[in-house]
C-alpha cells in the first residue's frame, strides 16, 4: 500500500486540457451572474424588455422552422396546418426583427459598448446581419412566385459583389440549406456569445447612471 | 385557375412618393408603429420600483478584459 495521500496521488497536471477547459467554463461568467435574480434598479424599464423578446421570438421562429423542415418545402401550399405553421414562422421573424432593431435603438442611444462591452455590441451587430441574411434567404424559400421575383431581382446585386458562384440566389435547393442549415447555426452560435457577454458584463447601465447603481 | 389568376394580377400596395423618396405605405406604418412602441418604451413606468435592491458583484468589469 502506497504512503502517498489519495490526495496527492490523484493530482492534474495544470497543463490539462480538461483542466483549461473547465477553467474557462467556470470562469466566463462571474459566479452568479449565469441566472440571476436580482438587476440593477435601472433595468426596471419597459426598454430594457426588448431584447429577452428578441429571444423569445427567436425561439418560436426556430421552433416553427422545425416543424416546417418535417413537412418540407411544400407542405405550407397544400395543407391548412402547414399554412398556419407557416404564417407562425413568418410573423415570429416579423416580431424578432421588430423587436430586435426596437432593441438595436434603445443600445445605440445609450452607447452600449461602454463598459467593456466593445465585443457585446460587435456580436450584437454581427447577429443583426447574420438575420437578414437567413429572412433574405427564407423569402427565397418560399417556393412560389414571390421567391422567383426575388431571386431574380437580388441575382445582379449578388453577382456585382463577386459572389454570385457560391452564393447563387437562382439555386432554390442551395437557398433552402442556407436558410435552414448554414445560417441558423451562425445565428444560433453569435446570439450564445451575445447572450454570455451580456450575463459576463452586466445589462448597460444608462448613461447618467453608475455601472451596478 | 381562379386562385391562380388572383395571385399574378394581384394589385401591389399602396405607394407613397416626396420626389426620389418613395415608401409601401405598409412599410411606412411599420415603421411608424415601431418608433412609437420605442418612444412609449421609454416613458411609461415599468411595475414596481425596488429602490435600493442590492447589485451583484461583477469582478469581470473591472479589469480590462474585452473577451
Amino acid at each position: 500500500m502506497s504512503s502517498v495521500p489519495r490526495a496527492e496521488r490523484v493530482h492534474r497536471p495544470p497543463d490539462s486540457w480538461t483542466n483549461a477547459l473547465r477553467e474557462r467554463i467556470v470562469s466566463t461568467v462571474p459566479p452568479g451572474q449565469a441566472l440571476p435574480d436580482r438587476q440593477p434598479v435601472y433595468v426596471s424599464s419597459w426598454i430594457y424588455v426588448f431584447g429577452v423578446l428578441t429571444l423569445a421570438a427567436l425561439t418560436v421562429v426556430v421552433a416553427t422552422g422545425c416543424v416546417l423542415a418535417v413537412g418540407g418545402s411544400a407542405w405550407w401550399h397544400v395543407s391548412s396546418l402547414g399554412h398556419f405553421v407557416n404564417s407562425l414562422h413568418l410573423w415570429s421573424v416579423e416580431l424578432f426583427f421588430g423587436f430586435m432593431v426596437i432593441h438595436l435603438w434603445g443600445k445605440f442611444w445609450m452607447a452600449a459598448w461602454r463598459g467593456n462591452r466593445v465585443l457585446t455590441w460587435v456580436t450584437g451587430a454581427v447577429a443583426f446581419l447574420a438575420s437578414i441574411g437567413t429572412a433574405f434567404t427564407g423569402y427565397l424559400s418560399q417556393s412560389n412566385f414571390d421567391s422567383q421575383w426575388i431571386s431574380a431581382e437580388a441575382k445582379d446585386g449578388i453577382n456585382s459583389i463577386g459572389v454570385g458562384a457560391w452564393f447563387n440566389v437562382l439555386n432554390p435547393g442551395q437557398m433552402l440549406l442556407w436558410h435552414v442549415v448554414l445560417l441558423p447555426l451562425a445565428v444560433g452560435a453569435i446570439t450564445v456569445m451575445h447572450v454570455v457577454l451580456v450575463r459576463r458584463h452586466g445589462v448597460v447601465p444608462p448613461i447618467d447612471a453608475e455601472d451596478g447603481e | 385557375m381562379v386562385q391562380m389568376a388572383s395571385v399574378v394580377f394581384a394589385p401591389s400596395g399602396h405607394v407613397l412618393s416626396w420626389g426620389w423618396f418613395s415608401i409601401e405605405l405598409a412599410n411606412l406604418l411599420i415603421i411608424a408603429a415601431m418608433v412609437l412602441l420605442f418612444v412609449v418604451a421609454l416613458l411609461v413606468p415599468f411595475g414596481r420600483r425596488h429602490a435600493g435592491a442590492p447589485v451583484g458583484h461583477r469582478p469581470a468589469d473591472e479589469g480590462g478584459d474585452q473577451s
